[in-house]
């Protein structure tokens, strides 16, 4: 909740430091190149800001807590309905990119461990290198001119719907999923030294029963917290890949409301991405506790 | 012959080492940290690191071992040869309970586990534990549950690699005969030599790498390794046993802390209760008892750094602390005489130096380029340095070799000569009475298990 809170304060005050007049950019939004003085008053009375900063927080954040981010500068139309628009695009991109990454993640980390020091290790994390340090438009690009512009697959103009979804999750999930492959692989290696590791061998168990009973428990708490920390860059910070692949979600909606300096927007998408991230937190939080039996901090 | 072992030398442990251990005997490998006792039961379980090199032979029953495919020797693990670890604790995966701990050593090999509950019944313990995760159990038990685990298939040999260590001195006794009963043949790493030659048959004495004696003890105890003992490092060994350091009459000078009807205690739980007790410069007393009888509590309580739950504890002068382990006391960083005056601008650090026994050695030195015996004397150096009413140290010698302990110890007695009183902390009673010369015992806290 404090998260939160923090997050709206800053969210909010941008519109302070934001240059110009956001009464003239309405109004030239909707046409008047030259409004007159009167213009300008009667709009900043609309937009309320007119009033004294703190009360127009407060009052912004009772509206954001009832679902009302105030309108758009640059469309007029409700930033609410704008993004509800745009939201089940990103989730599904989030969600596909979600699934491939842990689908790249699991198997690159299981198969680096299991022959740790080894060719597949080495081919492993070859892959997990390129992949975490590949830029996801470079990713984004190539993709479309192989797949789309040569191969003759799918489509440039994405429509946001499921299937649609698959091109442009293979660029957000091979950064993303390099890097869970890593921290992954890290902990694997780091349990596998461990003592109740070397006991179960001295049983008889093999490298891989090794692997998946004992070592993949150990080391999920460290793959969670990473995925906790990139899954909400998959939400919000999808937005180079979104704009890559004209895919209709609320990244591409971000960027072009940081280029009209449309505040209300902008506002209410960070601050859906503050709260993407608590409840990322929460989950894995929970999720951590329950595998491990006990709350570390 | 069970297992014998030709020849073997591995590239960093241990050189040239042939012995064999007879079906049903015990035969305990005794040495320093470093004297190649682990990779010798790990070169037997075939788990040496991939880059080791390996020579000689090692064979059980008439099979050479080394060199054997993994998959051969997997099949032999568990079966032929069971293993006992260091820290029962460690030793289980904190994730899953520990009946899986104990019914994996079957179903590792594809087998249904039959009933564990009744081979752990057998060696005392409740059916109803199998359920918990290993944090639940306590450390005697659990080692009596690896016992099960590592005897399974009933192995031709155990291998145990300081199987006690981890254990409070009355629980390792019955858990030191629980091992030898259970198990055909048992070859034991351990630096408790008091301890093996009460149940072991034979005594190798390992020093660094080299086997240099080989003594048939017939679980006699001590006095008899003590008598057959030839071999000059098996002497110094036998010499570091602790020994009973002179009793003192009780100083009659300035009383340094005073504890009056004092409880302590945490969560509710009353460890110590009414305790009143009285330490008077130039003493030398120690706390002895049980893991969890709230000996480092009772410590901390007269360093000040718990408030007892009830009473009241007064302190006249400074009080200065000995940590156990030494290297993670010292910054590792500064030279050796920046290490000692921290606690006092411009105490003389060659002179503290040489009052703990460091005559030879530089003060720009740093933590790494000293020994473990060394850095504990840093420690002791830097403690005298405040000029302490008190000295407390927690276990200083526990993680030191036996013949390293032993001149630390005396060290640590000699602070006294010069008016400092000096409490000292540890499960070992014989070192402690090497140190002190009176012991505050401490009975075992009967909690909820």
């Amino acid at each position: 909740m404090l998260t939160l809170f923090v997050g709206a304060v800053v969210v909010w005050s941008l519109q302070l430091v934001a240059p110009g007049d956001p009464a003239r950019r309405v109004l030239g939004a909707l046409g008047f190149a030259n409004p007159s003085d009167d213009q300008i008053a009667a709009t900043r009375h609309e937009l309320g800001v007119d009033m004294p900063a703190p009360q127009r927080f407060l009052q912004w954040l009772l509206d954001a807590m009832t679902g009302g981010f105030g309108t758009s500068w640059r469309t007029g139309r409700p930033v609410t309905n704008e993004l509800a628009d745009r939201l089940p695009a990103t989730l599904r991109l989030a969600a596909v990119a979600l699934l491939f990454a842990l689908v790249l993640a699991i198997p690159l980390a299981l198969i680096a461990a299991r022959w740790r020091g080894r060719a597949p290790d080495l081919g492993a994390r070859a892959v997990m290198f390129l992949g975490a340090a590949t830029p996801s438009f470079v990713v984004g690009t190539v993709v479309l001119e192989l797949i789309v512009l040569r191969g003759g697959m799918g489509r440039v103009l994405a429509d946001g719907s499921w299937g649609g979804a698959v091109l442009p999750a293979i660029p957000l999930a091979l950064g993303a999923g390099a890097g869970w492959a890593r921290v992954l692989r890290t902990s694997l290696v780091e349990v596998s030294d461990a003592s109740f590791i070397q006991v179960s061998q001295a049983r008889g168990a093999t490298a891989l029963r090794r692997l998946l009973v004992h070592a993949v428990p150990s080391a999920l708490p460290a793959l969670l917290a990473a995925i906790g920390l990139t899954v909400g860059s998959l939400l919000a910070g999808a937005a180079v890949v979104e704009t890559v692949f004209t895919w209709p979600g609320i990244g591409r909606y971000l960027i072009e409301a940081i280029g009209a300096r449309d505040v209300p927007v902008v506002q209410a998408t960070v601050l859906l991405g503050v709260l993407g991230y608590v409840v990322v937190s929460t989950i894995v939080d929970g999720v951590t506790i329950a595998i491990t039996g006990k709350a570390k901090r | 012959m069970t297992l014998i072992v030709r020849d073997l030398t591995v590239s960093y442990g241990p050189r040239g080492v042939s012995f064999s251990v007879a079906d049903g005997e015990t035969v305990a490998l005794v040495g320093e940290s470093g004297s190649g006792k682990s990779t010798l039961i790990r070169a037997v379980l075939g788990a040496l690191p991939r880059s080791a090199e390996v020579e000689g032979a090692v064979e059980l029953a008439g099979r050479n071992l080394i060199g054997l495919p993994e998959k051969e020797l997997r099949a032999l693990r568990g079966r032929e040869i069971g293993y006992v670890a260091q820290d029962p604790f460690g030793s289980a995966d904190p994730l899953w309970t520990v009946g899986h701990h104990v019914r994996e050593a079957w179903r590792v090999h594809g087998e249904r586990p039959p009933a564990v509950e009744t081979r752990l019944k057998i060696l005392g313990v409740a059916d109803k534990w199998l359920k918990r995760r290993p944090q639940a159990w306590s450390g005697g038990m659990l080692q009596r549950a690896d016992i099960v685990a590592a005897t399974a298939h009933a192995p031709t040999i155990v291998l145990a690699d300081e199987p006690t260590s981890a254990l409070d001195a009355e629980i390792a006794e019955t858990a030191l005969a629980t091992l030898v009963a259970q198990t055909r043949s048992l070859l034991i790493a351990s630096h408790d030599l008091a301890l093996v030659c009460r149940h072991a048959d034979r005594v190798l004495v390992l020093h660094k790498g080299e086997l240099v004696e080989d003594i048939t003890v017939e679980r006699g105890g001590v006095e008899v390794l003590k008598a057959r003992a030839r071999h000059p490092h098996t002497r110094a060994l036998v010499d570091a046993l602790p020994t009973e350091a002179p009793r003192r009459p009780r100083p009659t000078g300035e009383v340094v802390v005073r504890l009056d009807n004092v409880t302590l205690g945490y969560r509710g739980t009353e460890l110590i209760t009414g305790l009143d007790w009285e330490i008077r410069a130039g003493e030398a007393v120690g706390i002895c008892g049980p893991s969890g009888s709230g000996k480092t509590t009772l410590l901390h309580a007269i360093a000040g750094l718990v408030e007892p739950m009830r009473g009241a504890i007064s302190r006249s002068g400074r009080v200065m602390p000995v940590f156990q382990d030494a290297t993670a006391s010292l910054n590792p960083r500064w030279p050796v005489w920046r290490t000692i005056t921290e606690p006092m601008k411009g105490a003389d650090a060659r002179e503290l130096m040489d009052r703990v026994g460091l005559t030879g050695v530089e003060l720009d030195r740093k933590p790494a380029q000293l020994s473990g015996g060394q850095r504990q004397r840093v420690a002791i150096a830097r403690a005298l340095a405040g000029s302490p009413a008190l000295i407390i140290a927690d276990e200083p010698t526990a993680s030191l070799d036996p013949t390293v302990a032993a001149s630390v110890a005396e060290t640590l007695r000699a602070v006294t000569d010069s008016g400092c009183a000096l409490v000292v902390v540890s499960h070992d009673e014989a070192r402690l009475n090497q140190i002190v010369d009176r012991v505050h015992r401490l009975d075992a806290v009967t909690s909820g298990s």
